[in-house]
């Protein structure tokens, strides 16, 4: 999968595979939730959901191989990172079909 | 027939000596041994002390003091790998050990002579510890044992005895993070490359803060509120 680089529409779906070693229990609201650490990093690869959709592959397709298989999926808006002055764009300079979800420098970090 | 074993902690002396002492005193590690009522098993009263526990020693049928200043484990640090966790100073006994609960200073009545929380954080960082690289199907680093060691380090110096247990997450830099998601408040710590953080979101009132672990963990009273009511008995 490739596509065009630079920015990523605000309204575009991200997908981010996280590892079931990140998911904890939440005593409060009652469920199991992704820990804020699969989110802590300065820079991380997503799946755009366009991106996706040309290659004709369902978002869950991304965690329904064997290796994957106790993986959870995280999904949400370009919007929302953008809200939080990280940077969404796609990058060449990546492995095949790679994207980037990253974040800002001198930015706070965003939770 | 010994009955010294109807008292929880009895020290062996002399009947007269004992009449003109208080109904409780800290067991001192001069004391050649002392008994485990539960158990029947004695130990060395400078055994359990030197592991940081505060023996109480007396009749069972009075209220015990509190004490001030008496050295306790929770104070008493982190030192090895974890693999052999201990405190400093001695090895570490087990409450079913010890048979009776120890009392200690700022905890108020009573609690274990182990941490609650000791058996699953050991064991969730061990496995933690075994992640390979990439273990995240990115990119992310094996996880550090320097930064398990802080985070178990940070338990034993802020962390109630009978407190809540926390989840633990690898971090794709190396680190760890502790977590409580309970009563209402949300509170993640940061063992990384950076210096140790922590956030904490109250739901009822939206609260949000972030900062350095240990001043957080005394600015929203975390000891407490992130406690498990201790259960004596059946």
């Amino acid at each position: 999968m490739t596509g065009p680089t630079g920015p990523v529409s605000p309204d575009t779906e991200l997908f981010r595979r996280v590892s079931p070693d990140q998911v904890v229990v939440d005593e409060t609201r009652r469920c199991l939730r992704m820990s804020s650490a699969a989110f802590r990093q300065s820079e991380m690869s997503i799946y755009l959901q366009d991106v996706l959709a040309a290659a004709n592959r369902e978002p869950a397709s991304v965690i329904e191989t064997e290796a994957y298989r106790k993986h959870f999926l995280a999904a949400f808006q370009a919007r929302v990172a953008l809200d939080l002055s990280l940077e969404v764009e796609t990058v060449a300079w990546r492995r095949r079909g790679a994207r980037r979800c990253g974040r800002q420098e001198d930015q706070p970090a965003a939770r | 027939m010994e009955t010294a074993l109807t008292s929880p902690l009895r020290v062996i002396r002399d009947a007269e000596a004992e009449r003109r002492e208080p109904a409780w005193s800290v067991a001192s590690s001069s004391l050649p041994i002392f008994r485990l009522a539960r158990t029947g098993k004695t130990t060395p009263a400078g055994t359990a002390q030197a592991a940081g526990m505060v023996l109480l020693i007396g009749d069972p049928e009075q209220p015990p003091p509190r004490i001030r200043r008496a050295p306790t484990f929770a104070t008493a640090g982190f030192r090895g790998s974890l693999a052999e966790i201990q405190p400093v100073g001695g090895a570490m006994m087990r409450s079913s050990e010890v048979g009776y609960p120890v009392i200690d200073q700022d905890l108020g009545p009573i609690r274990p002579a182990s941490p609650a929380w000791l058996d699953f954080t050991t064991s969730r960082l061990r496995n933690i510890l075994r992640l390979p690289a990439g273990w995240d199907t990115y990119s992310a680093r094996p996880p550090e044992k320097e930064a398990a060691e802080r985070a178990i380090d940070f338990l034993f110096r802020h962390h109630r005895f009978a407190g809540a247990t926390p989840s633990i997450v690898p971090l794709t830099d190396g680190g760890v993070q502790l977590e409580w998601h309970r009563d209402g408040i949300d509170v993640e710590v940061v063992f990384a490359s950076e210096p140790d953080g922590l956030y904490f979101h109250e739901e009822a009132t939206g609260q949000e803060w972030e900062g350095p672990a240990d001043v957080g963990f005394r600015l929203f009273n975390l000891r407490e509120r992130l406690s498990t009511p201790l259960q004596i008995g059946g």
